[in-house]
This record gives C-alpha cells, sequence and structure tokens, in this order.
C-alpha cells in the first residue's frame, strides 16, 4: 500500500472506530431502559396487566436485538482497529472469526451459511490484518458467488507443514471443484486474492479434496 | 435494607439514571455524578464503598478520577466501565488499582456480582 492510501485507510479506520463506540454507548442505553422496564414488569406480576405477555415479549424482543447491534459494533470496532498499524500480529482464530460475523450479511443475501471452523491452538501471522481479511472475504465472496442457493462456506484455520493456513471449504448441491475454480478465474477473483496474498508472502493451493482453497502463510512481514 | 452504597459516574445520563434504578431495585443504594470533577466533588458527602467508573469523559478522563481516588480515599473500590476501553487501558486501569474492568453494555447480574465483589473487598481491607 502507498503511503498515501494507507494513511486514508488509516483516517477512515479512526473515524469509524469512533462511530463504532458511540454507537455501543447508544446500544448500552436502550439495552438498560429495556431492562429497566422488565425490572418492573417483574414487579407487577401479580397485578392485573391485560397486556403483560405481550409488553414482556416485544422487551425480549429489544434485548434480542441490542445483543445483536452489539456483536456487529464490536466486530465493526475491531475491523476499523484493524487499521491502526500496518503491520500487527493476529491470531488467524480471531481474524476467522471476525470475517465470518462481518460477511454474514453478504453470505444471507446469497442464501448461503457460513461456518467457522478454528484451530483448537493459536495461529499467529505477523502480517498487514486490512489485507489478509482483504484477500480472505475477496476468495469466499468469489466462492459464495458461483455456488447455488442453500450452499455452505466453511472458513477453517489451520497449519499446513506448520505454516498458517486459512482453508475455504465449500459444499452444496452438485458443487464440483473444477467449476468452481473455473467460476472464480473467469470472475477474477481468485487472481486478485492470489495478488493480495502475494504481498503478504501468501499463496492460494487448490484444495480439490476440501471443494476449495487455502490461503497459506510462508513467512511474515517485518 | 440497602447492603452498600455504588457512586456511578458517566457522562450518558440516562445509562447512569437506568443503571442507578436497576441497582436500586437490586437492594443497592446509588449516586450519580456525569463528570469526574463532579465525582470527585463528591466523594466526601456521598462516602460511596465501591465507584463505577467510565474511562471516556469529557474533561477529565477516567483514569485520571481512578488515579485521585485510590490517592485521596484508598478504601473506596473502582470499576470501571466502558465501550471504549483497549487492552491497554486496562492495563493501565489494573496497575492504578482498578478492581474490575467491564465493558458496555453489560449484563446487570455480572455488574452486581462484580460490585458485590468490590465491596466484599473492601471490607476484608479494612
Amino acid at each position: 500500500m502507498k503511503g498515501s492510501e494507507a494513511r486514508e485507510v488509516a483516517f477512515f479506520g479512526r473515524i469509524t472506530a469512533s462511530f463504532t463506540h458511540e454507537v455501543k454507548n447508544i446500544l448500552a442505553i436502550i439495552k438498560e431502559s429495556s431492562g429497566l422496564m422488565e425490572d418492573l414488569l417483574a414487579l407487577t406480576r401479580e397485578q392485573p396487566f391485560p397486556h403483560w405477555e405481550r409488553f414482556s415479549h416485544r422487551v425480549s424482543v429489544i434485548q434480542q436485538q441490542v445483543q445483536r447491534g452489539v456483536g456487529l459494533a464490536t466486530r465493526l470496532n475491531r475491523f476499523a482497529h484493524s487499521t491502526d498499524e500496518a503491520i500487527a500480529r493476529v491470531d488467524l482464530n480471531e481474524l476467522a472469526d471476525q470475517l465470518i460475523w462481518l460477511s454474514e450479511r453478504f453470505a444471507r443475501l446469497k442464501e448461503m451459511t457460513l461456518k467457522l471452523t478454528p484451530a483448537e491452538y493459536a495461529v499467529p501471522l505477523d502480517t498487514s490484518p486490512i489485507d489478509l481479511q482483504m484477500a480472505v472475504f475477496t476468495l469466499m465472496e468469489g466462492c459464495w458467488n458461483q455456488l447455488p442457493a442453500q450452499s455452505e462456506v466453511e472458513l477453517r484455520v489451520a497449519r499446513s507443514e506448520g505454516l498458517p493456513c486459512l482453508v475455504i471449504a465449500c459444499r452444496g448441491e452438485g458443487v464440483a471443484f473444477a467449476d468452481l475454480k473455473r467460476g472464480l478465474e473467469a470472475s477474477g477473483a481468485l487472481q486478485l486474492s492470489a495478488d493480495i496474498a502475494a504481498g503478504l508472502h501468501g499463496k492460494i493451493v487448490d484444495q480439490p479434496e476440501a471443494c476449495g482453497f487455502a490461503l497459506v502463510f510462508s513467512g511474515t512481514l517485518q | 435494607m440497602h447492603r452498600f452504597k455504588v457512586l456511578l459516574v458517566d457522562d450518558e445520563e440516562e445509562l447512569v439514571m437506568a443503571l442507578a434504578e436497576r441497582l436500586q431495585l437490586r437492594g443497592i443504594k446509588t449516586s450519580v455524578a456525569y463528570s469526574g470533577e463532579q465525582a470527585l466533588h463528591m466523594l466526601h458527602d456521598e462516602d460511596p464503598d465501591v465507584m463505577l467508573l467510565d474511562l471516556k469523559m469529557p474533561g477529565m478522563d477516567g483514569l485520571e478520577v481512578l488515579r485521585r481516588v485510590k490517592k485521596a480515599r484508598p478504601p473506596i473500590q473502582v470499576v470501571i466501565l466502558t465501550g471504549h476501553g483497549s487492552d491497554q487501558d486496562a492495563e493501565s486501569a489494573r496497575r492504578l488499582g482498578a478492581f474490575g474492568y467491564l465493558r458496555k453494555p453489560v449484563d446487570i447480574n455480572e455488574l452486581v456480582l462484580t460490585l458485590d465483589h468490590a465491596y466484599q473487598h473492601k471490607l476484608a481491607e479494612v
């Protein structure tokens, strides 16, 4: 990334992070206000109130949606903070978890299911967090754009011959690896992801048995 | 019967008022301050057992309030409640003597438990 681009990305990240903090404050106010309504409702449980059940249900819906909003704001905040440093140490498990959250809406619109399979151990990598997320997202998006509705895209964290690695595996009705790869090549997603990964000492390896690809990183950025 | 007294310090007035009411319903006496400066002025009159303190506020920030409280009134236990905190902030708060560190929005049962532990810690220390 050029110096001016890096500054722009950092600025964008700083402003976004600040706004996510404010969103969390708003969600906290809604949460505590609805929590107080719930407390007061509980105090009147034995008194006649014809709409008690409906009112109580709405309060619980508010709280569920607050939880959803908090989850998204927290991930967006982390994403924004991933521009704080050009190179930083990331755990691929945490990064993959974040990417799944951030990708959820994109995948839902394509009627895809996303699945995360973390490694049972930490997989640290010194890299550009923003470029790494872009490489993985581009590849995942390329896959779900080729798959039929109701398919599943799995993001798996692993080590391949000792090297940090992210595997994208696809499952769906009539899905064949050769067709998937052809589609990704034609759309340009495979090349774009490979170009970004190359800047991170990474490469894309075919995984026909998983009907997908692995992003393998053979070195770290300094 | 109030078990103990908490001073809530946050510039988000609606949040701090709702939290104060919820804690009162659970038998905890509360008072509120909307800035670090106001909280420090209230210490003598209110004499709280525990302070629930936001980190990022206009004027004096939470870490400075924490530093001054622990210097002036060491027995008061301070629990940080923040929506902004980084890992570095959490470490700074611990170094300055904060009893606990929670993130907004917090589960009310977790908050009550933490405040209760902070109060027990104060009793054990004095």
